[in-house]
């Protein structure tokens, strides 16, 4: 046995971990070479200093805010227990499907010009109704799923826009706004949804939504954007990063 | 419920008895604390990915299958882990420096504290995959097998990969 092929096996050796066939060969090596044992020596001195390490201790806090989050948690077991126990989840997946469907069917059913209150539209108003109720949840994660189902609506669903855009201004999470903003691009052909987001990039504060404003307003090509994008540029406190977004997007407009 | 497994705490758990995740988290939080400490060797950053380690494991709580649950913890320790040394990379800061928390330095003899603060420098500069091994082999002292499930990877490959980081820190540390 050499010392390359013992170098490999040593920390082995060291922690009784090797087979004692291995184990006899490398001590009878060990015993008759002196560059060996003192790497073995080092090795367990080195080995050593991790024992005398002692677990640190957290400070209080993280117990005390653990326990406020499971409270919580518990509070919203008790919420979602109250609630009838139908999934909603399903269900508002099922009614979009069918909404698609729907909407299809009608689509067609104007362009050869009938305008009747069919079953299919009393059923969409059904599905309209569920979808505003789902925007006022309080759970922020189930607004979001809402903002995403309303983006099968058509722009001629004015009462589906309109609590978009309010929520585009007012929901205090920054993600429900975002997912709002994203909806509302796709009505951008709508006079009020422009300028809306336009609005919007005035009074937002939150530098993420400014650039997905930026972006939109920026993809769709609008001019009177240009003005609170210049404004929010010559702003000492825009991160540079929302600077870099605006004028990017400005040079897109000019 | 004190002598009722991991297991059988975190099943619980998944089936809506919240409570027990405060056995839970007696048994957990100092080691999975310790960990992130040794991997960024910062405190008060430490206790924010502890809590939210368990803050994951109460929101995915229904996605617990019955496996090793120190497995599992330790999976989504690291995963916690990686996510902030990558969101750090980006915003280009120092994650060794800004250690402020005010906590008890321990009352150890003076050379064996300097012993260990050279380590833990030394430690420092290794790749963190090399880091997380000694870190979870040598302080949290995981056994071989438990590391091979928890990185996805096998007992042999884990020992080997060991070894060599050891060796490693052994020439940094001298």
């Amino acid at each position: 046995m050499k010392c390359n092929d013992i170098e490999n096996k040593l920390i082995g050796f060291i922690e009784g971990e090797l087979t004692k066939q291995e184990s006899s060969l490398i001590q009878n090596h060990i015993d008759s070479c002196s560059n060996c044992q003192d790497e073995v020596a080092q090795m367990k001195s080195f080995l050593g200093v991790f024992d005398a390490d002692v677990e640190e201790m957290p400070s209080a806090n993280l117990k005390m805010n653990f326990n406020t989050f499971l409270e919580q948690e518990k509070q919203q077991i008790k919420v979602v227990q109250l609630q009838p126990k139908t999934n909603w989840k399903s269900h508002l997946r099922i009614a979009a499907s069918i909404l698609i469907v729907v909407s299809a069917f009608l689509i067609g059913k104007h362009q050869s010009g009938e305008s009747q209150l069919t079953i299919a539209e009393k059923q969409k108003i059904k599905e309209e109704k569920q979808v505003l109720a789902l925007l006022e949840n309080q759970s922020a994660s189930k607004r979001i799923q809402a903002i995403d189902l309303s983006e099968e609506f058509t722009k001629t669903d004015t009462k589906i826009i309109d609590a978009l855009i309010n929520k585009l201004f007012n929901d205090k999470n920054v993600n429900v706004r975002l997912a709002a903003a994203e909806a509302l691009s796709k009505f951008s052909s709508l006079e009020k949804v422009k300028a809306a987001l336009i609005k919007s990039l005035e009074t937002e504060k939150v530098s993420s939504m400014q650039i997905e404003l930026i972006q939109i307003l920026g993809k769709i090509q609008e001019k009177r954007a240009l003005e609170p994008m210049r404004k929010l540029l010559e702003k000492q406190e825009t991160p540079n990063y929302v600077k870099q977004e605006l004028q990017y997007n400005i040079a897109s407009l000019l | 419920m004190k002598h009722l497994t991991d297991e059988d705490l975190m099943l619980e758990v998944a089936n809506g008895n919240l409570d027990m995740m405060s056995i839970l988290f007696d048994r957990y939080h100092v080691r999975i604390y310790n960990f992130f400490n040794k991997m960024l060797h910062n405190k008060m950053v430490s206790e924010d990915l502890t809590q939210d380690v368990f803050i994951k494991i109460l929101k995915y709580r229904t996605s617990y299958k019955n496996g090793n649950f120190a497995s599992w913890i330790y999976t989504i320790a690291r995963n916690i882990f990686s996510a902030y040394y990558q969101k750090q990379k980006k915003e280009r800061t120092n994650i060794i420096e800004d250690d402020k928390l005010s906590s008890e330095d321990i009352v150890l003899s003076e050379g064996k504290k300097e012993e260990l603060d050279h380590l833990k420098v030394a430690l420092l500069q290794l790749s963190n995959s090399d880091r997380e091994l000694i870190v979870m082999h040598r302080y949290q002292e995981i056994k071989y097998e438990q590391i091979a499930e928890i990185i996805g990877s096998s007992e042999n490959a884990v020992k080997v990969r060991v070894h060599r980081a050891l060796k490693k820190l052994k020439d940094i540390y001298f």
